[in-house]
């Protein structure tokens, strides 16, 4: 899988075909052997990355289109991937709904992509609605997330088993989030 | 009734206390499995339930006790919190709700109910009461998030007894 510096390194960066060739970190990035030719290339590289390598004489640029990012992608799949322990289904608990999962997941995402957070557990909560969870090890901090079925939004984090602060989200201001990552981090 | 069942846990014409009877340093036992836990096995937030979530009472039962149960198993293990730790800033109180079923009696058996605004840790919460409208979510997740930090493992999934 490519990284984002990977990315941000090698496909907005022009190539002469003889760097194409010999370049080692392109060649593994992309293919993981030496690179023989590079007559095929788009046809190599387009279902790859979902861009294009357009050719002149002399150079090559890589025109990336959409390119997903897959971190990104892994936070939306693990949330839409979701399920109830069989032991809550025999409890009647319900399942996260299709908007408690959208809603979580633009959450997700966002704090990924604005603060670089992955987080430590993705699951279903018993109160019904999806639960994220991050870890600051540094601080021994949990940032704990619920979105719940009728779309309310709790946050709560907690250090050493002490909590430390309490939100309830009721903005859709993002800005709320920066407050919480803010004090996940001091 | 299996021939094993704890004698503890039946009925024997005892009768229902009140909530005045439970005392701040008693504690209330209540059942987990193995992916209750995280990676530092430690009880996970998610699976902590609230209000109005069983429990059994320390007074009259044991931690390998709650294997005696409808839907329980003979490997769940068994956390407890004190009754001080279930009347978290009066958000709740344990209510004495003793079972007469013929395979599972309970005498034991404790429900921690959520309680309004402005109702004291004796009063009893009726059961099945109607969440409040409004009550807050974050009020409820900062009561789990207590419990969680503030319980005790008594008995690892799988434990011999």
């Amino acid at each position: 899988m490519l990284t984002s510096f990977q990315a941000n390194d090698i496909f907005d960066t022009t190539y002469t075909q003889d760097t194409l060739k010999t370049n080692a970190q392109y060649d593994k990035a992309i293919y993981g052997k030496a690179l023989e030719q590079v007559t095929d290339i788009n046809e190599r590289i387009e279902p790859f990355l979902k861009g294009t390598l357009k050719e002149s004489n002399e150079s090559f640029t890589i025109e990336i289109k959409d390119f997903p990012d897959p971190a990104a992608e892994q936070i939306k799949s693990s949330i839409h991937a979701i399920k109830l322990p069989n032991k809550w289904v025999k409890e009647g608990i319900k399942p996260p709904n299709f908007l408690s999962k959208e809603i979580a997941e633009q959450i997700a995402v966002y704090i990924y992509t604005t603060f670089h957070l992955f987080p430590n557990r993705v699951s279903a909560s018993i109160e019904e609605g999806v639960f994220l969870n991050y870890r600051n090890f540094n601080k021994e901090k949990d940032l704990s997330l619920e979105v719940y079925n009728d779309l309310e939004i709790a946050a709560i984090i907690n250090q050493n088993d002490k909590i430390l602060k309490t939100f309830d989200i009721k903005s859709k201001d993002p800005e709320i989030y920066s407050q919480i990552i803010k004090s996940f981090y001091e | 009734m299996n021939r094993n069942y704890p004698n503890d846990l039946k009925i024997k014409n005892r009768k229902k206390l009140p909530t005045t009877e439970f005392m701040d340093n008693e504690k209330l036992f209540r059942a987990f499995d193995e992916r209750d836990l995280d990676e530092t096995d430690k009880i996970k937030l998610e699976t902590v339930r609230f209000p109005d979530f069983s429990c059994d009472w320390s007074r009259f039962s044991k931690p390998g006790h709650i294997r005696y149960r409808i839907n329980g198993s003979m490997t769940d293990g068994c956390y407890s919190f004190t009754v001080l730790t279930s009347r978290y800033k009066e958000i709740a109180t344990p209510v004495h709700d003793p079972i007469s079923d013929d395979k599972f009696p309970n005498y034991a058996h404790v429900e921690v109910r959520e309680l309004s605004e402005g109702e004291s840790i004796y009063f009893e919460p009726p059961k099945n009461r109607k969440r409040r409208t409004g009550s807050s979510k974050q009020r409820r997740l900062e009561y789990r998030q207590n419990m969680v930090n503030n319980l005790f493992i008594d008995l690892n999934p799988s434990e011999q007894l």
